[in-house]
């Protein structure tokens, strides 16, 4: 099968509950994971493949997915491998603007991210969960994030002053 | 967020700085064990070492001392040898000056034994014993030191290690001999990435023989004492000549060091060397992949046009009524101290009208100018951001240290982000600043800081 080739042919996806999108084959294969399953059905099977089914992503998140593949098509995607030399100098303000969104549902876009194998998409969402843990407190990340406190007074004194190691003083 | 994979979890941390890391160190069980667990994130974590603290790192050592890649020794420790032994996959070790300040150090001494046993059990090729095996995972030493004696016992000591991939040297004065166990040192890595050479009054046969090194640099910084040099540079330097162009093609950031900014001779001298280097020796097209650093005054870039294939650039800055800038076609990223002309949009606009593929622009302010300077920019910032057409990124730093950033100034493509060396001393000027950018209603991130620091 040539996936380069110059027409863009519509494809469709199934979320875990059962609701179906469509968009091109140029956006999905953003998609590491739907890549390498269209590059093992072979010759013709794009058009005869029917949808493809995401058990590990639900319907609102998929729907996020794709609107990030679909502005982002056209864009040279950095390999999981530039990824690892990036720096945060310059996002582009539309995926800052595309960020904006609530916790829980970023939560889930990370984890598709990282099930779809979307390197760009979770290299963004997580360093915008990283840039929001930035100078804070260990109270205010665990309110932030709603994480539970499961020190005891005990503990907490013990692990303080064992981070007295990185501490400059 | 607990729920994400653990995979996951770690990227997030991976982007953290040290104190955000230190603070997640104290989140809740799971993110302490991710972060103790990890390789990389405890690498982030340097294990500072100095007489008041290190006591209280012993237990702390002795528990996960395997994980440490990093100490930092910064004053002289008694029991540093002993904490060694824990830490087995040690790769960074920075003894810095007040280490060494005993000139009869026992301790030290032992410590540097210990690792030379190492180094002679692994090159008789016996079974490892679960010791200290250091020399085979130290990558990247940093030493300054002031006194002769530290100098030879430390060379003659650290001989046999072989795996540095970096090497940074600072050294006040120096004898003959001294001069000799560390060229023979240099010489000894086979992975050097990275060089360092400061205060170090190195000549040209220093680098006899260097361009047979295996050793690939990504990066190379030299002080100024080795640029005093006069004309007829390719007579005066065969050797390093030989030496830069063995590494040129790989060489990414070229530091030439910041020299005597008062002492014209050696002004002077260091733009011959500079130009000669350039000019004759560095090839066109290998400079796309390089950043040069060049800090001092008057930058001759009225010479530069040799340099046309130049990427990124860091000077000081060069006076514009003594110095025709050419077209620097190919230059995206530049970095410049603050400049009087700036004052003014004629003048903003006569300083940079040839560098017209500008991405990044980061100007470095080191007055009382700095406010005015911002409130110019911001006032200006449509004129301003009209003499770059491809400008994306514009940073000013009035030090150091990162404190907030103020984004979206003309439209969505370029982002400005506003830093200085110390926020407890700055301020009250940054109070003013959070009014005024808060008044035209601009995203300040990090502001919540600032309003704890100062107590707004």
């Amino acid at each position: 099968m040539d996936i380069d080739r110059p027409s863009d042919p519509q494809v469709s996806v199934v979320s875990s509950d059962g609701t179906m999108f469509h968009t091109t084959l140029k956006s999905i294969l953003l998609s590491g994971t739907i890549k390498d399953m269209i590059e093992h059905i072979g010759e013709g099977g794009v058009e005869n493949m029917g949808a493809i089914p995401l058990q590990n992503v639900d319907s609102k998140t998929l729907e996020i997915v794709i609107k990030w593949i679909e502005h982002h098509k056209d864009n040279i995607q950095p390999t999981s491998e530039e990824i690892k030399d990036k720096t945060a100098d310059f996002i582009d303000p539309w995926d800052e603007n595309f960020l904006e969104m609530d916790l829980d549902k970023l939560y889930n876009l990370i984890t598709a991210a990282n099930y779809l194998n979307i390197p760009q998409l979770l290299w963004l969402s997580t360093r915008k969960i990283a840039m929001l843990i930035k100078n804070r407190t260990p109270q205010e990340i665990r309110s932030l994030f709603n994480i539970e406190d499961d020190w005891t007074p005990q503990e907490i004194e013990a692990v303080q002053k064992e981070n007295q190691w990185c501490e400059e003083k | 967020m607990e729920n994400l994979p653990k995979e996951v979890l770690l990227i997030i941390l991976d982007y953290l700085d040290n104190s955000s890391l230190k603070s997640c160190l104290l989140v809740s069980h799971q993110f302490r064990n991710l972060i103790l667990n990890s390789a990389i994130l405890m690498r982030k974590l340097p294990l500072i070492l100095n007489e008041s603290q290190g006591i209280n790192k012993i237990e702390f050592i002795k528990k996960h001392g395997n994980l440490v890649k990093t100490i930092i020794v910064k004053d002289h420790l008694f029991y540093l040898s002993d904490l060694l032994k824990f830490t087995l996959n040690l790769n960074k070790l920075v003894l810095v000056d007040k280490s060494f300040q005993y000139q009869v150090n026992q301790q030290l001494m032992k410590i540097i034994d210990m690792m030379n046993e190492e180094v002679l059990k692994s090159l008789q090729i016996q079974p490892l014993p679960k010791i200290i095996n250091f020399s085979d995972h130290l990558q990247h030493l940093t030493i300054i030191i002031n006194n002769e004696f530290s100098t030879q016992e430390i060379f003659m000591k650290f001989y046999n290690i072989n795996s540095l991939k970096i090497f940074k040297l600072f050294i006040k004065s120096i004898r003959q001999e001294n001069f000799l166990l560390i060229k023979k040192f240099i010489s000894n890595q086979k992975n050097l990435q990275e060089l360092s050479i400061s205060n170090l009054p190195i000549d040209d046969k220093f680098f006899e023989n260097y361009h047979e090194m295996k050793f690939k640099l990504k990066k190379l910084t030299l002080g100024w004492d080795f640029m005093k040099a006069t004309r007829n540079l390719e007579q005066k330097f065969p050797n390093f000549y030989k030496f830069l162009n063995s590494q040129q093609e790989y060489l990414e950031v070229m530091n030439l060091g910041h020299c005597g900014a008062y002492d014209e001779t050696i002004e002077e001298s260091k733009h011959r060397f500079m130009e000669w280097m350039l000019r004759a020796h560095f090839k066109s097209n290998l400079q796309k992949n390089l950043k040069l650093i060049y800090d001092t005054e008057n930058f001759p870039l009225n010479e530069s046009k040799k340099f046309k294939n130049l990427k990124k650039l860091r000077y000081w800055f060069c006076d514009s009524f003594n110095c025709s800038i050419p077209n620097q076609e190919k230059l995206i990223e530049l970095d410049v101290l603050y400049h009087e002309n700036f004052t003014t949009i004629d003048g903003l606009k006569n300083y940079f009208r040839n560098f017209v593929s500008l991405e990044k622009l980061f100007i470095r302010c080191f007055d009382d100018v700095n406010d005015n300077f911002l409130i110019f920019i911001y006032e200006n910032r449509f004129e301003f951001f009209k003499i770059f057409k491809k400008l994306k990124g514009l940073k000013i730093s009035t030090y150091g240290y990162v404190i907030f950033t103020f984004t979206k100034l003309q439209n969505d493509e370029i982002k400005v982000e506003i830093s200085t060396m110390n926020y407890e001393s700055c301020a009250h000027r940054i109070v003013g600043l959070i009014s005024y950018f808060n008044a035209i209603k601009t995203n300040i991130v990090e502001k919540e800081k600032f309003e704890k620091i100062l107590d707004i």
